[in-house]
């Protein structure tokens, strides 16, 4: 199993000079085994996936591809409009969320007039799919996955992905602190071997920010070590925070760890293969 | 009259780590006059940065006020208003001028954006004071001691070119347009091309509307090659810009709207080769740069 990191930012995406090591796309990750990808989320990261997918593919080859969306913020979808795949007949994008009726309303405005020269999903060349993803674990590719609810401003999901005899689990928005909530997380990651998860705040930022529907980078260490996993990736930083103040996090983040636990600031274009 | 750029990016904020210099943020212009009038033209990810210096002033103290300028409401140029602290300050007054879309409001668009779906905060319930002053396509407005003219110009839906006169000077702002000869106002991709009779007309009046400006803000999204079989898609090369600039008359001529994929070292030919064909021309060319101020000195 290799996982690419292709934005790792939440809210919006906002570069500069400041953060070009972690770079400031809004969140997408994919998971790769064998030949087969599956794509977590849809920020502006996306666009990158995309062109990378269509250097690789031969010309009208068919390509299936499958989109996990954990809720539909914009920093989940904005990318969409830019992933090119979408504009290729013999492309097939499957959409998987909580509801469909709320996936495609929100497909439809992406693309809608008022915000998209495309003008409408029908003028789209890929055909798009929706399936509703609920606790039942499923087949999707080679992949089995399974989800648990997150505690986020919106109803947002946490996914586990597994192949290879790999587990990686996908927690990007959501606050720590509800015990039910955080139990149902924890017990996702059971036997897992990385948790991606939210870091959007500094704990004492984060005392400032209850309600907002994030975590600190503390409360995803501490979320991985109850968890047992064997590595924490600090995802969806704040779209502020400079490559400095992120190198310092990391710091802060490997010593609360110790030993029992690797932990990775997560940064644009980064591969890692559990 | 002092324009400064906080996002000249296109299609979508995207960060690089060759385009840095330049800037990867999309669309925003901020524009003061000596009377202290202060413009936003454009709500891309810049207006977020934007935003953060403006709560340093009278707008973290809720006593702000702007008029904001809505060319069109593609992502690229609203995706950025959800994040802009000052519309979370109460007492701060912000006024949008737009013509909408057909048969949709500014407040139906940005309500849109910010259906619970999408985004925490509802639009209308944000702190600051919103008013709206709905527009027609053309309309001339005085606002204060600023005039500002509006011009359809060719881009996909409703888009509008702005042209804002203050200190008796002149800025014209067109974000998106296609090159003139594919104009097609309101629709812009597929089609055949328009009868002759329409792009000159067309031309002749897009050139009345920014002749003898300061400042000309325009489209350079495509290389040549790049804008073959791309004429429609509502986007213009440096020599269209160019060429719109010499028959206007205009003194600077800003690049803007500099393609997501193009590198800094892109966007620099791009400047370099337009500034060869225009050797010898009383005009000045400059590439927009996140952070960069042009000013225009009121002449005695």
């Amino acid at each position: 199993m290799r996982l690419s990191f292709w934005g790792t930012r939440g809210s919006i995406s906002t570069p500069g000079p400041d953060k070009v090591v972690y770079g400031a796309n809004t969140a997408c990750v994919s998971v790769h085994s064998k030949d087969r990808i599956l794509i977590l989320d849809a920020g502006v990261g996306i666009v990158q996936l995309g062109d990378r997918l269509l250097a690789a593919r031969k010309p009208k080859e068919p390509l299936r591809l499958h989109l996990l969306l954990s809720h539909l913020h914009w920093d989940h979808l904005i990318g969409l409009p830019f992933f090119m795949p979408i504009f290729f007949k013999n492309i097939e994008l499957t959409f998987y969320g909580r509801r469909v009726d709320e996936i495609t309303s929100a497909t439809e405005r992406l693309f809608t007039s008022t915000y998209s020269p495309i003008k409408g999903t029908e003028n789209l060349g890929a055909s798009l799919h929706y399936r509703e993803i609920g606790e039942t674990p499923q087949h999707i590719d080679h992949f089995r996955v399974f989800t648990r609810p997150l505690r986020h401003t919106a109803r947002c999901l946490a996914y586990r992905i597994e192949a290879d005899e790999r587990a990686v689990v996908y927690a990007s928005d959501h606050e720590a602190g509800d015990p039910n909530t955080d139990e149902g997380l924890i017990s996702l990651c059971s036997g897992a071997d990385v948790l991606i998860h939210d870091a959007q705040w500094t704990p004492r930022e984060k005392a400032d920010s209850q309600g907002k529907g994030h975590s600190s980078w503390a409360d995803a260490v501490d979320t991985a070590l109850r968890a047992g996993v064997a590595t924490c990736i600090l995802f969806h930083h704040d779209h502020r925070r400079s490559d400095r103040a992120l190198d310092d996090i990391g710091r802060r983040a490997a010593r609360r760890a110790g030993d029992r636990l690797e932990v990775i600031v997560a940064r644009d274009g980064m591969l890692l293969d559990p | 009259m002092k324009l400064t750029f906080y996002g000249v990016r296109g299609s979508y904020p995207i960060s690089r780590k060759d385009n840095v210099r330049y800037g990867g943020n999309s669309t925003c212009m901020y524009v003061t006059t000596a009377d202290g009038s202060e413009f936003i033209m454009d709500g891309g990810s810049g207006v977020v940065n934007l935003g953060y210096e403006m709560m340093g002033r009278e707008f973290g103290r809720g006593r702000g006020r702007a008029t904001i300028l809505v060319g069109h409401t593609h992502w690229d140029h609203i995706l950025g208003y959800p994040f802009f602290k000052p519309f979370y300050v109460p007492g701060n007054e912000f006024t949008f001028v737009s013509a909408g879309q057909i048969g949709l409001s500014i407040q139906d668009i940005l309500s849109g954006q910010q259906h619970d779906l999408h985004f925490p905060v509802r639009f209308h319930e944000l702190a600051a004071t919103i008013r709206y002053r709905q527009i027609a396509i053309g309309e001339r407005l005085k606002l204060n001691g600023t005039t500002i003219h509006t011009f359809q110009v060719n881009h996909p839906g409703i888009t509008l070119a702005y042209r804002i006169e203050a200190d008796n000077a002149a800025i014209v702002i067109i974000t998106d347009t296609a090159r003139i000869h594919a104009a097609r106002l309101g629709d812009g991709m597929g089609g055949p091309d328009p009868d002759p009779a329409f792009t000159a007309q067309y031309t002749e009046e897009l050139t009345a509307f920014c002749h003898g400006a300061d400042i000309l803000i325009h489209d350079a999204h495509f290389y040549e090659h790049e804008i073959q079989g791309k004429e429609h898609w509502g986007h213009a090369t440096a020599e269209d810009a160019l060429k719109l600039a010499r028959a206007a008359e205009v003194n600077t001529l800003a690049l803007f709207h500099h393609a997501p994929e193009h590198s800094d070292a892109q966007v620099e030919e791009i400047l370099l080769t337009t500034q060869d064909l225009a050797r010898g021309d009383p005009l000045q060319i400059v590439a927009a740069t996140e952070g960069m101020s042009l000013e225009v000195t009121e002449e005695e």
